[in-house]
């Protein structure tokens, strides 16, 4: 981790700057290790996109834009989190933010402003998994009263499971194991021998990558079945072993 | 009860329980007994309920009592209906415990009745083979690919694997058929390659060679189904269908070939591909020409050139090898200017030998021809020379005209009369003539339904020696796999001993069935003597009766006589009451008797001892436990 | 078991002692089955100028050599026992010492004529091996504090076509390795449940 910078005074920032920094060194290893880093939910990213764009810059605007918002009726806040929180999920909708416009009687680029500042401030602190009191503390800087704060704590602590989720979909993306389908065949003639028999276990491996389910087909003999079994359960139990649980609790 | 314990006894023995020589039948069976037979029973009907249940019995009282009770659950299990508990087998009476394994009897054979069933049917002698088979590979240790042996490989393993890719071969045919050209005998003779060295491994060579094998069989079939279907019908021989066959063929092809070229020549320009269709359409129609017309002079000296040919050019190759190391001294270069000034020779000849042949043939041509127009002018010349002798004649018969006219009259008359002769003559010899055409007729008629007769008994025939063929095919296979069958037949004897045991109790129900039938019979004899008896008594004591009291009106000693004779009556029935009632105590205490024994055989006193003493154990451990809790 | 008449015919004369003595009798037979071993030997064909076919023209070896090759072919893939094979050897004429000759090489070689046809065919990509890898993930550049174990699995594949033996390699997490793990069970306890029939 680089030594902390000057100007981060609250923890968004330093965590900002943690995460550029992380995610540009994660990119170059998985470029390095030949990894796709194509998004899946393509909504998401283009939902993702303006906070993206703006990295740096957006720590400040979007403390301005919050600041924005508390000028706005309070009452209102919980409707403009809602619209958030649904930007999240589906991407950006101008006619909801000219509806939330008119109601409010600001400009509809006002609101997709302070969408988007919640939207960022929602998304950053459920990526970090930071605590209430560091939640806390960060919306303290941008100087909203106290009712406000808790209405903001109150929609991160609600939300942060299913954001997440949805942040959790956006990594890269390797084939990943669906599902497996067997079938127990003996081989009882061919063309060139007319009488023997030569049980296999033909499996169908369903994989997904990218959303996409794709298939193959396997097959194996008995002795190399027992094998897989064994390899596998043993990969398994690993997990369960003193020193993979030693790791486990020292890393949290 | 004899038999069904015996019986018993040696179905416990077949499936492992070791029961002692002096055991003869249940009544001896102790508890330790008991449970080994009953558990031994339970494993070969359910391993896995079996599995878990040991057949001798432990020393703990606890441990025997949790044992009879999981044993008695599960007989209840299999179904058992009547009554079981712990109890049977530590306390055990004699009826239940036969009850018991009768049961469990009954059970096992079925079990080992279906082992019995399943070689029946090839698809459960396959389906064990797919069973051991599995068995065989699971009990296989896993093996790296790369240390894995060749038997490993074979299960293990697809790195041998190839693609079933048949290719053609060329292979020698029958060398001492006379219908084989001799270009091809000496290709197989000097420069085929053997089977082995034609194709580069091992599987396109196996590939190649079933394949090769099945077309063959499958051109021979299909050729058979050809001739059976409409060449026996065509009446030809093998090789005229064949010959006639391809003309056909040949002939269908031209026609379509003709036909296109023409559509192609109307539509298009002619290029040079069409030409070259044309040309291959000439040279077709010219080999089918030939081939047709075998026996000119042309093609006969053609193929006599062409078989001279080959033998010609051998010797002079020989010659020439025999020349050739002579030579090798020479120089070089000198080889190569002599070697290209013959060559300039052998073209020159060669150019010269094509324009002499050339000239040859037109020579041929104009020398037919001439021939042709000498021919011609001879017969021209025949003809005018006859004329010019008729005119001669009549010239020289003018002078005398009258004359010659009367005698050429009674020439012409002469020859007409001969003529209508002759007619006569014809007309007789033609009547017999066409008798005798009729006749041939329906003698060829008669021949010709023969042989269709034949030829319909010829087909019959063929499909019998089918039929046959197929069903002896059959049986064989039927044959094959009963004799594998019986070879995997279980060859143990309890079959031959049940049998002999049912046998004997068959026998000996008869026996006790006569036994029976005999006493019933003097029985109903005794009743009937009993009958009549009573019957004769009763008479007799009616018949008495009157008589005295007839008397005993007027005699005073026989009044008394008669209630003498009441008396008796009335004694001597109280007597056959008191005997009728001694029969039923008689019997009565035969029952008790009997009740007293299956009683005694439920060894409910030793039974209620051993309850007593194992009730006793039973405190004993509770208070050593007890006593242990404490120290501890 | 059926053989054309070719190959009939070739046996016929292989089991003629006046065309061929015992010795080359056994020569031909040797090379038919050397010809079929799965390691290419160079004394696969016989040499025409050796001396035991002094007196056999060549063709006939050739011919005979092929028919020999051909009815081995045949029994193996047929799983002819040794009842049938004599017959059908009596049907072409041959003695009970050439039979028996021949009965004798076929038992020596039939395990790996067996494998060698065996060996013809195709069947889907064969799994010859496993192995794993357990990472634990902290982090990723969206999420971070992420803390779960996933494992990578390869399968090792073994194809005779070459283009289609590329191995698997996927992800999972423990659950699905769990599932994974679950179904091959299943499918070995079918396994064990067909071997108990």
């Amino acid at each position: 981790m680089r030594p902390e910078p000057l100007h981060a005074q609250t923890p968004v920032r330093r965590h900002v700057e943690a995460s550029v920094h992380e995610s540009e060194r994660c990119w170059k290893e998985d470029m390095n290790g030949g990894f796709s880093t194509r998004c899946r939910g393509q909504h998401l990213l283009v939902a993702l996109s303006p906070a993206r764009s703006v990295w740096y810059p957006v720590g400040t605007r979007a403390a301005h834009v919050c600041r924005t918002c508390a000028t706005l009726m309070l009452t209102l806040l919980e409707s403009l989190g809602r619209i958030a929180v649904e930007f999240l999920r589906k991407g950006s909708n101008p006619k909801v933010y000219e509806g939330a416009a008119r109601k409010l009687e600001v400009s509809s680029t006002t609101v997709q402003q302070a969408v988007e500042g919640l939207t960022y401030l929602l998304s950053e602190s459920s990526k970090l998994l930071i605590s209430d009191i560091d939640f806390q503390d960060s919306v303290l800087v941008l100087g909203f009263s106290e009712e406000l704060n808790k209405v903001l704590l109150q929609l991160y602590l609600e939300h942060r499971k299913e954001i997440r989720r949805i942040l959790s979909e956006l990594q890269p993306n390797l084939p990943h194991y669906h599902n497996l389908e067997w079938r127990l065949d003996v081989q009882l003639a061919s063309r060139s021998l007319r009488h023997q028999i030569k049980p296999t276990v033909t499996m169908k491996l369903h994989l997904e990558e990218n959303s996409e389910l794709k298939t193959s087909v396997l097959q194996t003999d008995p002795a190399t079945l027992i094998h897989m079994i064994q390899e596998l359960e043993q990969a398994l139990a690993e997990m369960k072993t003193n020193h993979c649980r030693r790791i486990v609790r020292n890393i949290k | 009860m004899e038999e069904v314990d015996r019986i018993l006894i040696h179905t416990l023995r077949t499936c492992g329980t070791e029961i002692p020589e002096e055991v003869q039948s249940v009544r001896h069976f102790n508890t330790e007994l008991i449970v080994e037979a009953v558990v031994r029973c339970l494993r070969v009907i359910n391993p896995s309920v079996g599995a878990n249940l040991s057949h001798i019995l432990p020393p703990g009282m606890s441990a025997r009592f949790r044992i009879g009770t999981s044993l008695a659950q599960a007989c209840q299990d299999l179904g058992y209906t009547g009554e079981v508990g712990y109890q049977t087998f530590l306390y055990s009476s004699e009826p239940d415990i036969r009850a018991l394994l009768i049961f469990l009897a009954e059970k096992l054979p079925r079990h080992s009745q279906e082992d019995a069933d399943q070689p029946a049917g090839k698809s459960a002698v396959l389906q064990r083979e797919i069973a051991t088979k599995i068995k065989q590979q699971l009990c296989l240790p896993w093996l790296p690919p790369s240390c894995r042996t060749a038997a490993a490989k074979r299960s293990q393993s697809l790195c041998l694997l190839h693609r079933f890719h048949a290719q053609p071969l060329s292979l020698a045919g029958d060398s001492s058929s006379k219908s084989i050209p001799p270009d091809r005998k000496e290709y197989w003779e000097r420069y085929l390659p053997s089977v082995s060295t034609q194709l580069p491994h091992a599987y396109s060579l196996a590939a190649s060679l079933l394949e090769r094998n099945t077309s063959d069989l499958s051109a021979v079939q299909e050729w058979e189904a050809e001739w059976k279907s409409q060449g026996l019908a065509s009446r030809l021989s093998p090789e005229e269908y064949r010959s006639r066959k391809r003309q056909r063929l040949q002939k269908r092809i031209q026609d379509q070939l003709h036909k296109f070229s023409q559509q192609f020549t109307e539509n298009h320009i002619p290029g040079s591909s069409t030409q070259d269709l044309v040309d291959m359409l000439k040279a077709f129609t010219v080999e089918g020409g030939v081939d047709q017309n075998k026996g000119s002079r042309f093609t006969h000296a053609q193929k006599f050139t062409h078989q001279q040919d080959p033998q010609v050019l051998t010797e002079q190759m020989q010659r020439a090898a025999e020349s050739l190391p002579k030579k090798d001294t020479q120089d070089a270069e000198a080889e190569q200017q002599e070697l290209s000034s013959l060559q300039q020779q052998i073209e020159d000849m060669e150019r010269d030998i094509q324009g002499l042949s050339e000239t040859t043939k037109q020579l041929r041509l104009t020398i037919a021809q001439v021939e042709e127009e000498t021919g011609k002018l001879q017969q021209h010349c025949d003809e005018k020379e006859k004329v010019v002798k008729v005119k001669k004649r009549a010239v020289e018969l003018l002078p005398d005209a009258e004359n010659n006219l009367a005698k050429l009259q009674a020439m012409v008359d002469g020859s007409t009369q001969r003529m209508t002769n002759l007619e006569g003559q014809w007309e007789s010899h033609r009547a017999r003539l066409m008798d005798e055409y009729r006749e041939m007729k329906r003698l060829q008629q008669e021949k010709e339904d023969e042989s269709s007769r034949w030829m319909k008994d010829v087909r019959d025939l063929y499909d019998k020696i089918r039929a046959a063929a197929d069903e002896a095919r059959r049986k064989e296979e039927l044959y094959k796999q009963l004799v594998s069958e019986y070879e995997s037949l279980p060859k143990d004897v309890s079959r031959a001993a049940y049998t002999q045991r049912i046998l004997e109790i068959v026998s000996n129900i008869k026996k006790q069935k006569e036994d029976i039938t005999k006493i019933l019979s003097d029985t109903k004899d005794l009743q009937k003597e009993i009958n009549n008896l009573t019957g004769k008594v009763d008479r007799t004591f009616v018949v008495t009766d009157e008589l005295v009291f007839k008397d005993a009106k007027k005699d005073e000693p026989v009044r008394k006589v008669y209630k003498y004779l009441a008396a008796l009556h009335e004694n001597c029935s109280h007597l056959i009451q008191t005997i009728e009632d001694t029969g039923t105590i008689l019997r009565e205490i035969r029952d008790l008797e009997e009740q007293i024994e299956t009683e005694a055989a439920k060894k409910t006193l030793s039974n209620l001892q051993k309850i007593l003493e194992d009730y006793k154990a039973i405190k004993q451990e509770n208070a050593l436990l007890l006593g242990r809790m404490r120290q501890t | 078991m059926e053989l054309s008449e070719d190959s009939l015919r070739g046996l016929q004369r292989l089991a003629d002692p006046a065309q061929f003595s015992p010795r080359a009798f056994g020569a031909v037979l040797r090379a038919a089955f050397l010809s079929l071993s799965l390691s290419p030997d160079q004394a696969a064909h016989p040499a025409v100028d050796d001396t035991v076919f002094q007196h056999i023209p060549p063709c006939h070896i050739k011919e005979c050599q092929a028919a020999a090759t051909m009815f081995i072919l045949e029994a193996v893939r047929n799983t002819i026992d040794r009842a049938a094979l004599s017959t059908f050897l009596e049907d072409c004429k041959f003695d009970k010492e050439r039979t028996e000759h021949f009965w004798t090489e076929y038992q020596k070689h039939r395990e790996s004529l067996e494998i060698l046809l065996e060996n013809i065919g195709r069947t889907p990509p064969h799994v010859s091996d496993v192995s794993w890898r357990l990472a634990y993930e902290i982090k990723t550049n969206q999420l971070y504090k992420t803390h779960r174990p996933s494992y990578l699995v390869k399968f090792n594949l073994e194809s005779p076509d070459t283009s289609q033996a590329k191995d698997i390699s996927f992800n999972c997490s423990m659950e699905q390795l769990q599932d994974l793990v679950g179904k091959l069970k299943d499918a070995a306890k079918g396994l064990e449940r067909t071997s108990q029939m």
